[in-house]
């Protein structure tokens, strides 16, 4: 590979640079010499498409017509009406590499096969967001690509020009994310000890700020506008426009005390009057605004070092990156709440961009993951003597050592090793096993040894190989870390309800990552039939509650996909597994009974994803799962600062119950849904906490729904069974696995089936049911089965409540695939 | 971080809790020099410890794994389960604290990775005892189990949970079978005697070893006291049904009672299905009780027919035979028209019939002994005194399966009384030569042998004849 490319490809811009193994070049915008290219694309009336700046320009005179901001709902399905088109994110982000492509120079865009490209993404893309970038790049047309975390290139470009060692923070706030990640040098070695970051915080969200506390604010209070004015399209001008001049206005705050956002607009409001703009905005109201978003990002960072298992102290100095660290004030608060020095040594706008162009020479474009280059290498000079040379074939140091490798003795030879660079000789050594020699590297890049061999007599020996290549690097880079946890669903044991998460890796783990886990059928299949093996695939931390993770697909071996054989309970299930540096995971399932290996794409692409334009059902059902959580937990927390976090969690709950589509855009409720993703995660660390005060609650309650609801139409050898069972959960309420919890849901079986004698039951829990349609996605057997019990009811049928009762619940929303039920079990 | 124990990176780099990270980059180039095809390894287990957070699932490794897996055996599992056990958090914590004040690593502040890497350790070792399970033969599964289970005392942890986790995941093709082999047998629709018996006979293994292997799980099911007998009940109550429907279809008793009584023999080691087991053994026994007395009160019907058939059988013989001279020709005239040709069928017919009780049975043999008895003593008055001896031979057959001791004696009485009078039979000339020759052959042919071989076959001749 002659060519190294990097690409940054950012929410607000996008950039492009090369490296030669040497020197790195940020690659210009053609059109306007800029070194970043904004990610924006327009399209004219006659339906020709600009990219970059003017495409940006144009957004605000003419949103309709533009798509930008698109990385934010990558790996969504959320689409960008762009003209007649309507385009998904993945397809948009294709149009800007394409672009960005073409200000590379001739010779490497010409030689395309000769081209490796890394193509950066937060380190907190998820599996979905990661595999749309990747589709984005095909789309592209881009050749070979390897994606890799923000964070890592960040570092590399970092490390280009720091050669000192210790521990470093990269603070990466970009236009639309936030990437941290903290790394050791030692001795020209990078290694990574953790990274984190937020998908929704950067520049963006600042804009958005300063555009809704002042300018909406002052637009209220000066025009007439009606309360929805934000989602009409008669203003939607009006919005793109203001909102470009808080931009340009937050731009100016970073040099200037106070600014201006004034000018026409174009627009009349209700009355008839027009529209002309003029707020007024000094730096300390806006950085009061901003005060929660960057507390949000400092908080992030603090998270991170813990993960690290450092304290601020071992770190030596934070390094802002990305276009927000442009305004001082935020890396002032950064600085002073982590106690830790900061730098701004690189160029934040194309750093990223940089360090991918860097890191795209370590990869290896030949093998087939993209693995990184050996460090450490053989080969066999002359077959004849046995001999081969083992050497460092990769070092940031400035000298490297080379290693004779003799099959059998050989008496009296001897061997020279020259620079071919230098003309830098070793002198004559005896030709031993293990015998060494340390070579200078006198540049960067490659450095060319010839090897001489000279039998008793002093005569050369002919060699099949005789030269040497060893590459000086500005760092090796240690292994990467996963950035989210990925696990399979797993019964605990046979016929458990309940289910845990088995990692194939965690968060920190070194990638690339490969491995094999071993679990067995908890459920028969026989060849032909409809039944299934189903795995499910989450990424997240959060244990206890599996369907709080993200869920990233499934992977469901059926009786059609195997010929012959019957899969039996407890069968044996192997599975291989791989999960390459840009954290993307690939599956190889096996199964011995049936002797059968299965390849199948896993993702639930499609499933999995979320239309932000009709996600508002969702996000207030999800809302009222975590409100229904905080207020279970709140029965059973004793300690303050959880009490405060839950209250936290509790109005993330209340936002994302009242969000509308019409109130709020597509931004909003992406929003909406990574706090609820952020509150679920609280919210499992304060159960873990809490647990056995949580278990206390738990046990008693369903102690006392017994003895004062149950006991009376149990059966006496029902009656034993459960007091049994409370017995047992009263044991296990300290330890660590779910046990408790299969007690409970064991306990809640037999229950479930004393209390369904009572018609009383039945008619609460139908009642119930029906209080919460946003919990059926199937509307129409929704309603017909709520019209079926309304009659049951009124005719005091029972049996029949009975019957819709059981139908509800099986087409209540479950998580993922309703389809799916996880059945396999940890071996 | 899942690791295992080849897999630490301290066993990787051959370096101790106590080395610092000079020591441990020196130890990684120095393999990775000398084995290049393990670099990528190596260079993990680098990165691993010199990563503060993630070195902490390598420490606990190395002082809680290795203890537990550098000595593991499987016969000891609850010594494996009480070192898991007595781990605590804390601890492994103060000693990770104090490897790391040699090591120069920054300390561990909380509890949370040790815990959770405690949590990977159990679930290594649940792997490490279901690959030995796997290895072992089902017979070794059910004995290893089973002494664990007779050993629980209530006072065992995770680990040996697990293990009863891991033995019903590998004898699950057994229960498997077992169930599939009981419903595909209790759909056997017993129309004929030889179905009941193949039930029993292929019914019983399956049970037997379905149980063998069943018991350790349920055990520690009663232990916890989670009584989750699901699928031994499943089996139990498969079986129990082909009884009943034995019993009600068939209104048989005997088969459904040996049913149960393999039933108790096999799952009374659960107290719930004890209970039933005795409940139906009583049930059963009584209900064979009442029916024998009912019978004994209201015979049946097939019995009575049988004994009015073989009581005018001795009617007819004592209405048309005279014991006095000159009825020689009738005598003689009723033996072959009425008793031979009619009667004697007659009498074979209603015996071979089956339902007759074993009371019944004997009552119906006694008369057919009373029938020879006065046949044969009619035929004593006509000239083939051998028939009467044949007849008094009969009677005595039947006497004794009467079981009737007074009858027993009498028709013996008689027997040897015909034998003193009749004549002893004759061997005639023909046959006296053919002895002769075959002893004269036999000698010459074998010898000696040949000689006492004719000896022994005249003997039996002789014999028989009496």
């Amino acid at each position: 590979m002659k060519y190294f490319v990097g690409i940054d490809l950012g929410t607000t811009n996008s950039s492009i640079s090369t490296f030669d193994g040497e020197n790195v070049r940020v690659c210009k915008n053609k059109r306007d010499q800029s070194d970043v290219t904004p990610s924006a694309i327009y399209v004219d009336k006659r339906g020709k498409r600009f990219y970059g700046k003017k495409a940006y320009e144009n957004s605000f005179r003419q949103p309709e017509s533009c798509a930008k901001l698109f990385k934010r709902f990558m790996g969504t399905n959320t689409k960008f009406k762009l003209g007649e088109d309507e385009l998904k994110a993945e397809e948009c982000s294709a149009e800007i590499l394409r672009e960005l492509f073409k200000n590379l120079p001739d010779e490497i865009r010409e030689n395309k096969d000769e081209v490796g490209t890394v193509i950066t993404v937060p380190a907190a893309f998820n599996q979905m967001q990661n595999a749309a970038t990747l589709d984005a790049a095909k789309m592209a047309g881009l050749g070979k690509v390897a994606l890799m975390q923000e964070p890592v290139a960040a570092i590399m470009r970092v490390m280009k020009d720091n050669q000192v060692d210790g521990n470093f923070l990269v603070f990466d706030l970009g236009g639309g994310t936030l990437d941290v990640a903290i790394a050791e040098r030692t001795s020209g070695k990078i290694n990574f000890l953790a990274n984190g970051g937020l998908t929704m915080c950067g520049g963006r969200d600042f804009d958005k700020i300063l555009f809704n506390e002042f300018v909406v604010t002052w637009l209220k209070e000066n025009y007439s506008l009606p309360e929805d004015w934000l989602t009409q399209k008669k203003y939607q001008k009006l919005q793109s426009l203001a909102t470009y001049m808080a931009e340009n206005a937050k731009i100016e705050l970073s040099t200037d005390e106070r600014v201006k956002i004034e000018g026409e607009t174009g627009i009349e409001d209700e009355d008839g009057e027009e529209i002309y703009i003029d707020v007024e905005i000094n730096r300390a109201d806006y950085n009061t605004a901003i005060a929660e978003p960057v507390m949000k990002a400092i908080e992030t960072a603090r998270v991170t070092i813990e993960k690290s298992g450092l304290s601020a102290g071992d770190i030596k100095k934070i390094i802002f990156i990305g276009g927000s660290n442009n305004y001082k004030p935020i890396r002032e608060k950064v600085v002073a709440e982590l106690g830790i020095s900061g730098s701004m040594e690189v160029n934040p706008m194309t750093a990223v961009s940089e360090g991918a162009a860097i890191f795209a020479e370590l990869v290896d474009w030949n093998s087939q993951e993209h693995e990184r280059k050996a460090t450490r290498e053989q080969f066999k000079s002359d077959a004849e003597l046995g001999l081969s040379f083992r050497y460092e074939s990769r070092t940031p140091d400035k000298k490297a050592r080379i290693a004779v490798v003799l099959e059998k003795e050989i008496i009296g030879y001897t061997f020279e090793i020259t620079s071919l660079d230098s003309g830098w000789t070793s002198g004559s050594v005896d030709l031993k096993n293990k015998n060494l020699v340390t070579v200078p590297l006198h540049k960067r890049g490659e450095n060319k040894f010839s090897v001489e061999v000279y039998d008793k007599g002093g005569d050369s020996v002919f060699l099949e190989n005789d030269t040497i290549t060893i590459t000086q690097t500005f760092a090796n880079v240690g292994a990467l870390l996963v950035a989210h946890s990925i696990g399979v669903e797993v019964k605990e044991r046979l016929g458990s309800n309940v289910s845990r998460l088995d990692y194939f890796v965690r968060e920190g783990d070194t990638l690339p990552a490969k491995g094999t886990k071993k679990f067995r059928a908890g459920k028969k299949v026989r060849a032909g039939s409809d039944d299934s093996i189903n795995f499910k695939l989450w990424q997240g931390e959060i244990e206890d509650n599996i369907s709080d993770n993200l869920f990233i697909g499934a992977l469901k071996i059926s009786g059609d996909d195997f010929e012959f054989g019957t899969i039996i309970e407890g069968a044996e299930i192997i599975c291989n597994y791989t999960i390459d540096d840009a954290g993307s995971i690939n599956l190889e399932v096996e199964i011995p009974a049936v002797n059968e290996s299965f390849y199948k794409n896993f993702y639930s692409r499609e499933e999995g994803q979320v239309n932000f334009d009709k996600a508002a059902d969702k996000i207030n059902s999800d809302g009222k799962n975590l409100l229904e959580q905080v207020r279970d937990i709140g029965k059973a927390i004793k300690d303050d600062s959880d009490y405060e976090k839950l209250q936290q969690a509790g109005e993330i709950a209340s936002t994302a119950i009242n969000a509308t589509q019409s109130n709020s855009d597509r931004e909003e409720l992406k929003h909406i849904e990574e706090d609820l993703q952020a509150a679920k995660k609280i919210l499992a660390d304060i159960r873990e906490r809490n647990r056995k005060n949580i278990r206390r609650e738990n046990l008693d309650g369903w102690r006392d729904y017994f003895e004062t609801n149950l006991k009376r139409f149990a059966k006496p050898s029902e009656t034993t069974q459960i007091e049994n069972l409370f017995d047992r959960a009263e044991m296990l309420i300290e330890r660590e696995d779910s046990a408790f919890e299969d007690t409970i849901s064991e306990i809640i079986g037999v229950s479930y089936g004393i209390a369904i004698r009572d018609n009383e039951f039945v008619v609460g829990t139908f009642n119930s049911l029906m209080k919460n349609p946003d919990d059926f996605d199937d509307k129409a057997t929704f309603y017909r089965l709520a019209a079926a019990g309304k009659n049951a009811i009124a005719q005091r049928n029972y049996v029949e409540l009975r019957k819709i009762v059981s139908g509800l619940y099986s087409i209540s929303r479950c998580k993922g695939d309703e389809l799916l039920t996880v059945n396999i079990i940890k071996a | 971080m899942t690791l295992t124990f080849e897999e630490n990176p301290f066993h990787v780099l051959k370096v101790s809790i106590y080395d610092t990270k000079e020591t441990i980059n020196e130890q990684t180039d120095e393999l990775s020099f000398e084995n290049p095809d393990r670099e990528e390894i190596f260079e993990q287990a680098r990165t691993i410890l010199l990563n503060p957070k993630k070195r902490i699932a390598a420490e606990v490794w190395k002082i809680v794994g290795d203890d537990i897996f550098n000595d593991f055996n499987i016969y000891n599992l609850s010594r494996i389960d009480e070192k898991f056990s007595a781990q605590n958090p804390k601890i492994i914590c103060e000693q990770i604290n104090s490897a790391r004040a040699k090591s120069k690593f920054p300390i561990v502040q909380d509890t949370t990775a040790v815990k959770s890497e405690l949590k990977d350790i159990r679930y290594d070792i649940r792997e490490k005892i279901q690959g030995i399970l796997n290895d072992m033969t089902r017979d070794g599964r059910i004995r290893l189990a089973t002494d664990i289970a007779d050993n629980l005392n209530g006072d065992f942890g995770v680990i040996v949970e697990d293990f009863f986790e891991g033995y019903r995941l590998e004898m699950n093709t057994l229960f498997d079978e077992a169930d599939k082999k009981i419903v595909e047998l209790g759909k056997i629709k017993f129309q004929f005697k030889g179905e009941f018996s193949q039930f029993l006979y292929e019914a019983e293994p399956i049970i037997k070893n379905f149980c063998a292997a069943r018991k350790p799980l349920d055990k520690m099911s009663l232990v916890i006291g989670t009584a989750n007998f699901h699928e031994t009940e499943r089996i139990f109550y498969e079986v129990r049904s082909v009884a009943i429907k034995i019993f009600n279809e068939k209104n048989l008793i005997d088969y459904p009672l040996k049913i149960a009584k393999i039933l108790e023999e096999n799952f009374s080691y659960l107290p719930t299905l004890a209970e039933k087991i005795h409940e139906d053994i009583n049930f059963l026994e009584k209900q064979n009780r009442l029916l024998e007395e009912e019978k004994t009160r209201h015979p049946n019907k097939k019995f009575l027919e049988t004994k009015r058939t073989l009581e005018s059988i001795i009617n007819s013989i004592d209405n048309e035979i005279h014991f006095e001279k000159g009825f020689e020709k009738s005598n003689l005239k009723f033996y072959h028209e009425q008793f031979r040709d009619v009667h004697e069928k007659t009498l074979k017919r209603v015996l071979n019939l089956k339902g007759y009780t074993s009371d019944e049975q004997k009552i119906l043999n006694g008369l057919c002994a009373i029938i020879y008895l006065r046949i044969a003593v009619a035929t004593t008055w006509t000239e083939y005194p051998q028939k009467s001896y044949e007849f008094f031979q009969a009677a005595l057959y039947f006497a004794k399966k009467s079981d009737d001791p007074e009858l027993i004696a009498f028709a013996r009485k008689r027997l040897d009384e015909w034998e003193k009078i009749i004549d002893k039979p004759k061997i005639n000339f023909t046959e006296w030569l053919f002895i002769i020759l075959t002893i004269i052959a036999g000698t010459i042919l074998f010898g000696p042998i040949g000689l006492i071989t004719g000896i022994i076959i005249v003997a039996k001749i002789l014999n028989k004849d009496k």
